[in-house]
Parts: C-alpha cells; structure tokens; sequence
C-alpha cells in the first residue's frame, strides 16, 4: 500500500485506451526525470496547476478522479467502512472478487492487511490431493509438491524477481532480493525423478523478451523499455546465476 | 538437487509472452504425447496468472488436462483489477 505504486498508477491511467496513453505518459516520465519528482508528486503539481506538460489532459482527468478516490477512502473511520467505499458499486456485478474481499476484510486491520490477505488469497488457493491434470500455479504455492517435469514460467526480471519497492532501503531491497532467489530456488527442487518408472527429472526454464504493456502492469512487471507499445523484458538475473554449468539456452 | 535423481535443464528464450505459452504446450504435449509422462506429473509454475492463464488455454487447445490455481474469477473482470490498484495506491 503506498502512493507512490508507480506501476498501479500506470495501469489505472492508462487502462481503458488502446495503447495505454503511451504517448502522454511519455511526456510525464520525461518530466519527472527533468524535474526529479515522481510520476505521482507531478501529476499533482499538474493536477493543482503548479506545471503544465502538453498533451497530457486524458491522463490528468484520470489522475484527478484517482486522487479524489483515494482521498475519499482515507476518510474512511474503520476497516469496515473502507471496504464499503472501495468496493462500492463498481464491482456489484464482480461476485467473486466482491465475495473474496469481504470476507477477507472480515479479519484485516488496515487496507495493508487487506491488499495482503487478497493478494495471498489470488495465489495460494487449495491444491486437492489427487489431480490428474497438468498443475499451473505460483512458485508460493508449489512449496511441499515434487514432479518429475517442472516448467518455471516468466523468468524474467520485473517478475522474478519483481521490481524493488523504491521507497524501501538497501538493506530491505537486498532481504527481499534473497527471499525471491529462495523462492526461485524452491521452484528447481520442486523436481524429482521416477527413475523406478524410467522417468528422469526434466526441469524447464523459460522467459520471453517481450509482452504487452498492458499484460506486464497488469503482473506487476517493470519492463527494461517500451518499444512500440510492448513491453521489454529481460531474462531473470537467477537464471543467469546458474553459472557456466548451465545449459545454453534454446529458442522456444 | 542430485538427491532429486537424474535429469536435464532445458533453459527456453521465446520473442513473446504467447509464444512462450505455445512453446511449453508443445513440449508438454510432447511429453504426454510421446515420452509416457501424465499430465498430473507436471508441475508449471509461473508468478502471475496472466502468465499462467495463457499456458492453460494452449493445453486446452491441445486437449491437454490442465488446472490453473489462480482462484480463478475472483480477479478477472477489470473492474476487480481497478480496484485491487486502487488499494495499493491508498
């Protein structure tokens, strides 16, 4: 939970346009990277009519609805009533996800711990014992399970890992970083071989180089670059951690 | 992880986020196919269901049992993506 969520921000002004207001949001990176503000503190200066930046007034009119909202919901005396007007009527017809932050906002303190209890909800759901499906689910939720096929999808950076919080320090930034390479860790002994069955572990790792933009904010991914609307990825920097004794790797 | 048995490591590079997903339906398809591993001893794991929701729909295209456990739906719809970035602006 925090203000400054660049890539939230991004995803709300530019969601609903085509091309995710590329163009205008261009200019507003421009501007916080001349001035040194983040794109938050400039659109608020915008907003309050401290600067003007051309071509930017689709972005401005979503930044200041966002920004009434979030005002609004800060004025919020409790949990319960936040919820009521976080949700509101805009997700009436969304069953599911209204169902689920209900009843997690049942036992949270804070819209903290309710963005934390949705998040954890969305990625560990059960697993039943016997499956006779092909499992696709989050490296968290693998944790316990063992195959003798292990595909680790998205090894890219901005995703695994993800981007740091810019607001934490070097030291939380580095505790984080290690948590993730553990986690990626966890996701490569998740294989096991069936030698009794004559089935050898096979261990994939893949990444792509690009994604749309809109698929990347939606995931949480900084890309490297945009490039005609699409976002830039790199590979995972664990991947190339695994040293020389790594396989090289084959176009997909 | 030789305590897990032997095995190999393929490491994939694809240009696209969907190719990606119809790469490792192919290798999986393959695997099941040809090579005599079930569907349930495969295990794809990826960070984000807009990762892993692709890779679901090219096992179902290739008629490939496949479960995804994203709790499905409950962040589908954009409105529920709006609000989920709402939250974590506030």
């Amino acid at each position: 939970v925090n203000p400054q969520d660049r890539i939230a921000l991004r995803w709300l002004l530019g969601s609903g346009s085509a091309d995710f207001r590329a163009a205008g949001y261009a200019k507003i990176r421009a501007g916080c990277e001349q001035i040194g503000m983040t794109p938050w503190d400039l659109m608020t200066s915008l907003a309050d009519g401290g600067l003007q930046i051309a071509n930017t007034h689709h972005l401005l009119a979503g930044f200041t609805a966002i920004r009434n909202e979030i005002l609004q919901l800060g004025q919020a005396n409790n949990v319960q009533e936040f919820v009521e007007r976080w949700l509101g009527e805009q997700v009436e017809a969304d069953r599911a996800f209204q169902v689920l932050a209900r009843e997690l906002s049942a036992s949270a303190e804070s819209a903290a711990g309710l963005l934390e209890a949705l998040i954890a909800a969305v990625s560990l759901p059960d697993i039943p014992p016997d499956v006779t499906e092909v499992r696709i689910m989050s490296l968290h939720k693998s944790k316990g399970l063992s195959s003798p096929v292990v595909i680790i999808a998205g090894c890219v950076e901005g995703l695994l890992p993800t981007a740091p919080d810019v607001e934490a320090s070097l030291a939380e930034r580095e505790a984080e970083l290690e948590e993730q390479r553990r986690l990626f860790f966890v996701g490569l002994t998740r294989v096991k071989a069936m030698p009794g069955d004559n089935k050898p572990g096979v261990l994939v790792l893949t990444s792509s180089r690009s994604m749309s933009l809109a698929d990347a904010l939606k995931s949480g991914i900084r890309p490297a670059h945009v490039q005609y609307g699409r976002a830039v990825v790199h590979t995972s920097r664990f991947i190339r951690e695994l040293g020389p004794a790594a396989p090289t790797p084959v176009a997909g | 992880m030789q305590q897990n048995g032997p095995g190999d490591i393929t490491i994939m590079q694809c240009q696209t986020l969907g190719q990606e997903a119809v790469a490792i339906a192919d290798f999986i398809a393959d695997l099941v196919d040809n090579q005599g591993y079930a569907p349930e001893e495969i295990l794809v794991l990826a960070q984000r269901r807009s990762v892993g929701n692709p890779i679901h729909e090219a096992l179902t295209g290739r008629n490939i049992p496949s479960k995804s456990y994203y709790q499905e739906g409950a962040l589908k719809s954009h409105a529920a993506q709006e609000r989920l970035a709402i939250l974590n602006l506030q």
